[in-house]
């Protein structure tokens, strides 16, 4: 490993270190801009330049130089660099001078104001004037669709944008034309960029040329309270942080965690958030004469329990949505199996997926940081470009390394990686894995919802497990079966078993007249008019499908106001922060449940959040790690299952990334983003710039 | 101001001492809008080295109630006095009005509960939703 | 410099003739597989001679071919001043050298018969949409300045009345013939030799010479160091 001597104190690196990251490693700052440790080296911005002792008598750009670039000294002593000389120190005030040369100094109304990595930097390394007197350049806006804002004036061209759209998105929109002085960075898409992973390019920008859409001139970044969260918009669980200001969340940041989302996060998780002010259910309705009116909470619950004790134990059911917790999943589970019933299902999509087979059999085993050690993936049923995009990008990341194959049978879609196409069958799956992973050494399969939702699903997650143990895709040290999830409850509920028990009817069986009470936890993506005469119980969030047929409705927090605990598809329990209170008199949902078994007169034992956790922990040991994945057992069971695949093929399940949930369709951010994907208008208030239309403003010389 | 005033409540004003100095140094030079009279030096210079300048107000000496082209000429920022020059003002330009704080007619934002009494809208505020 | 973008009249398509689509292929086979890319400013200036100037359909077209991005192709079609990105004159399109040693020698008399003749400003066309000028940094016949470059060939030596000339010879089809525009052979001096004429240069007589009177030096160096140790030596 190479030694190194920073500013007088030998160290020792790994193989391959970038200078700039040696240093941060050592805790020497270097400023930057255009290097970004997830991103290809472009080295254009020469704000880390440092000094070589010994090399070229001019400063050296530490992002494109490693570690094992320089020559050691005399006696073999290791090279030496200098980070803070009066060369670097000169070489960093006039980097900034030129920096600012064509910078607005507009900070007072723009949006990065605060969170500027330009402020800062000319803060801490610039000097105190600029000794340009000429006019700025001034660069016409771009239309990036509606997420993000352009100000390309402010631009100072680090092509972080252009560098993260190519590789990461694996979208090529865009790019950097001209050169020198008039070097622009354009999207090259009227309708905006075309990746569900776009405004990530907002955080990436180190200065405020590219800026959030939705909330332009809303908020100063020191004006939030932050609250580290876990997003529930897909099954990945990722690391988000709420911002919020008063009682309104007004945007939501990425958190790093290299094991799920590195330092991305969609488009839907970033700006779903303003459907949490549309839509909500704030005080509980109850039917009456065929027209809800608003109630109080006591009659409501005592309604609802004198349904439920009307009922009997096997008359009553109970659905959790997409986005129910763990805590109210097993209170609500606890209290149905008090009340007689074993009518619990959490898979309203129907996905067969039993869990009593074991955890593997449901559970993305590898891990979403193993998609890095694979050698070949198949995909069975599933689009991750749509239902998870930054484990898509993951998986992108990995092609990019090269050595690795991608097979896909469901539809032919665009995963942003070249793919072999196996057709939409099922059938041939087995024959199909065998061949994606002859001479594989870490074969990995992915089998999402599009395979599993439908009557054949156990069959073929059966025949998936099967060829899975025999194709070297389950070996010792290596578990690549995986279950991709679409919904963020789906783990958690499957964990804690909240599907149905013995003699016990599932979703499609509670439908159709299963049921004289029907408990929705959150669950509106079921097709409601088979509830027939059923008392239905919407507990929830937001005015969607559940509401709308509802008789009872209780009101619920959602993810940003309540302290949950979800499983990702890995099974790793993470555990979201309250950033806001629910409005008006809605409530925590497991508060809401707990309330109605007093009044059903089935206490439930657990007085607060602490001691329902117990109780949960007791049952279910490996939640109460969080953030960690216990040991999930073998494949063996369902493997034996067996059972006859059908010719139909597999459809895509997801027709509209950016409306699959509650939240989602109440978000106006979201219809606007779904509407331009869509290409049916353009949303209105977006500013519309095309390019490449524009006169060639000519003068040479 | 009387010079009853001036001798008894002699803060928030003028006072007599300006009106000796300005009887004996100043010379009028104009009066705005409002009603104050601007003086200069007559002879000698003062701590800037030129001619000192000074205003007595009309009523309460509240310096932001000088109006932008007598700003210029008290500040040494130009010496041609407003009354010698041929600026007419556009008529989009709204009067001069000097800071109101402190006084009822402060500024009050939108949402103030000093304003109207009635809570204004917050971006915290929610759509519930209704049933149809 | 200049802020280049493309123009906002753009034809509905864009197709290589037989020719050129031949000579592409065999462009693109030049590099190896996977490295099509590299063929990207070769086509491009085929599609500008082709066309004239570097269309959208053309630089889509392109792009298609090499598989690549779009924005990729139209990054290179903009960086290089050399790709027209507006429509040029149909006959010629005039770039003025106006790098000092051609600026020195007169070329800003040639821009300013540009603006009166053609258009007042680069890179507009001419009334009659033949011509179009540019003016442009040097193109390296700095001996020869001034000097202007239409299409791929070089017309040096010129004057106001040389280059009207030349303009005239375009707009009636019989352009002059490239390299200077005066009694001149390529760069050699004007008005023919001014050095190395004396004749015995060349009929080998100075051969050695340079020789002979080295050693001639050297001798009378050797004889001298001789007389001097003559000297001391009786002394010793």
């Amino acid at each position: 490993m190479p030694k190194l001597n920073i500013d007088g104190t030998d160290y020792e690196f790994e193989n391959g270190t970038p200078l700039i990251e040696a240093c941060g490693q050592v805790g020497i700052e270097i400023p930057r801009f255009c290097y970004h440790e997830r991103l290809s080296i472009a080295g254009n911005c020469r704000m880390c330049l440092i000094e070589v002792v010994g090399g070229p008598p001019k400063p050296q750009a530490s992002c494109a130089m490693t570690v094992n670039d320089l020559r050691p000294g005399k006696d073999n002593a290791p090279p030496q660099i200098k980070t803070n000389s009066p060369m670097v120190q000169n070489a960093r005030h006039g980097v900034m001078e030129f920096l600012l040369i064509n910078h607005p100094l507009d900070c007072p109304i723009c949006d990065q104001g605060g969170e500027c990595d330009l402020q800062d930097q000319a803060m801490g390394y610039g000097i105190d004037s600029s000794r340009f007197i000429e006019n700025k350049r001034a660069v016409e806006e771009k239309f990036l669709g509606p997420l993000v804002k352009t100000v390309m004036t402010r631009c100072i061209q680090c092509t972080r944008c252009v560098r993260f759209m190519t590789e990461v998105a694996g979208v090529e929109e865009m790019g950097a034309i001209s050169r020198g002085e008039d070097m622009e960075i354009v999207g090259t898409i009227e309708k905006g960029l075309t990746s569900e992973l776009s405004a990530n390019i907002i955080d990436l920008c180190p200065v405020g040329a590219l800026t959030s859409k939705p909330t332009a001139f809303h908020a100063r970044s020191w004006e939030f309270r932050k609250t580290e969260s876990i997003d529930v918009n897909d099954a990945l669980g990722a690391n988000i942080r709420v911002d919020a200001r008063g009682n309104e969340v007004v945007r939501v940041l990425p958190r790093v965690n290299d094991a799920i989302n590195e330092e991305w996060i969609s488009d839907k998780t970033r700006y779903v958030v303003d459907g949490l002010k549309t839509q909500r259910l704030d005080k509980p309705y109850i039917r009456e004469n065929g027209k809800l009116r608003p109630g109080s909470w006591d009659e409501a619950l005592k309604l609802v329990a004198a349904k439920l004790k009307a009922a009997g134990g096997g008359r009553t059911g109970a659905i959790a949505g997409d986005l129910a917790g763990v805590e109210e999943m097993f209170a609500l589970k606890d209290l149905f199996a008090r009340l007689g019933s074993t009518n619990v299902d959490c898979r309203q999509d129907g996905a067969r997926l039993d869990p009593s087979l074991g955890r593997a059999s449901y559970l993305f085993s590898s891990g979403i940081a193993a998609i890095e050690d694979a050698d070949a993936l198949l995909i069975i049923g599933s689009n991750p470009r749509l239902e998870a995009p930054v484990l898509n990008a993951r998986v992108r990341k990995r092609w990019l390394r090269g050595g690795f194959t991608v097979s896909v049978i469901l539809e032919n879609a665009d995963l942003t990686y070249p793919v072999q196409y196996l057709g939409a069958n099922a059938e041939g799956l087995a024959a199909a894995a065998v061949q994606a992973f002859a001479g594989k050494q870490k074969p990995m399969m992915i089998i999402g919802g599009s395979a599993l939702a439908r009557a054949d699903g156990a069959a073929i997650l059966a025949a998936a497990a099967k060829v899975a143990l025999t194709a070297g895709v389950v070996k010792d040290g290596w578990n690549g079966f995986n279950v991709l999830h679409t919904a963020a409850s789906r783990v958690g509920g499957l964990d804690i078993g909240f599907v149905p028990g013995a003699g016990g009817r599932d979703v499609a069986a509670m439908l159709n007249g299963g049921v004289d009470v029907l408990y929705l936890l959150g669950a509106d993506e079921i097709d409601l008019s088979r509830t027939g005469k059923a008392f239905v119980v919407y507990q929830g969030t937001h005015g969607d499908a559940g509401a709308h047929r509802a008789d009872v409705i209780l009101p619920g927090a959602a993810y940003t106001e309540k302290f949950a605990t979800y499983v990702n598809t890995e099974g790793r329990p993470q555990m979201t922060s309250r950033a806001v209170f629910p409005p008006g008199d809605a409530k925590e949902d497991w508060a809401i449940l707990r309330a109605l078994s007093a009044e059903a007169g089935q206490t439930l034992p657990y007085d607060n959040l602490s001691e329902l956790r117990a109780a949960l922990y007791v049952k279910f040991p490996h939640l109460a790690a969080l953030g960690t994945v216990a040991a999930h057992g073998s494949l063996d069971a369902l493997a034996h299952l067996g059972g006859a695949i059908n010719r139909e093929p597999l459809r895509a399940t997801i027709a509209d990334f950016y409306l699959t949930n509650p939240i989602a369709r109440a978000s106006r951010t979201m219809a606007d983003c779904s509407r331009a994907r869509l290409g049916a208008v353009e949303p209105a208030h977006a500013t519309v710039q095309r390019l490449p239309t524009y006169q060639s403003v000519g003068s040479t010389g | 101001m009387s010079l009853f005033s001036e001798v008894f409540v002699w803060w928030g004003g003028n006072t007599w001492g300006t009106r000796w100095y300005t009887w004996r140094h100043g010379k009028r030079v104009g009066e705005d809008s409002q009603g104050n009279v601007y003086y200069i030096q007559r002879k000698g210079i003062g701590p800037l080295g030129k001619p000192r300048r000074w205003v007595v107000y009309k009523s309460y000496a509240e310096s932001s109630q000088i109006p932008p082209e007598w700003h210029g000429w008290m500040h040494h920022t130009v010496d041609t006095l407003p009354t010698d020059e041929t600026y007419h003002p556009r008529p989009w330009q709204k009067p001069h009005r000097a800071n109101m704080t402190g006084t009822p007619q402060a500024y009050r934002p939108a949402g103030s509960i000093l304003a109207s009494g009635k809570r204004a809208a917050s971006d915290s505020d929610y759509e519930p939703w209704q049933p149809k | 410099m200049s802020v280049r973008r493309l123009n906002p009249d753009q034809p509905s398509g864009f197709a290589f003739s037989q020719a050129n689509l031949d000579w592409a292929y065999a462009t693109i086979a030049k590099y190896p597989a996977g490295k099509q890319a590299s063929a990207v400013i070769p086509l491009l200036w085929r599609a500008q001679q082709q066309e004239a100037w570097l269309t959208k359909p053309a630089i889509e077209h392109v792009a298609g071919m090499l598989d690549m991005a779009y924005v990729r192709v139209l990054e290179v079609a903009t960086f290089y001043t050399q790709f027209q990105l507006s429509p040029v004159g149909k006959v010629a399109h005039v770039q003025v050298c106006g790098t000092t040693p051609c600026q020195l020698r007169g070329s800003e008399k040639l821009l300013s018969l540009c603006r009166t003749r053609i258009a007042p400003r680069a890179h507009e066309l001419s009334a009659d949409s033949k011509f179009s000028w540019e003016e442009v940094e040097c193109l390296g016949a700095c001996v020869n300045a001034p000097m202007v470059m239409i299409d791929k060939d070089t017309y040096e030596d010129l004057t106001e009345v040389s280059f009207g000339a030349l303009i005239d010879g375009f707009e009636r089809g019989t352009p002059p013939k490239p390299g200077p525009q005066i009694a001149r052979v390529l760069s050699a001096p004007v008005g023919g030799q001014t050095t190395l004429k004396d004749a015995k240069l060349y009929d080998g007589s100075n051969v050695g010479t340079w020789r002979t009177a080295f050693d001639e030096r050297e001798r009378v160096k050797a004889e001298k160091a001789a007389a001097v140790a003559a000297a001391a030596a009786p002394k010793a």
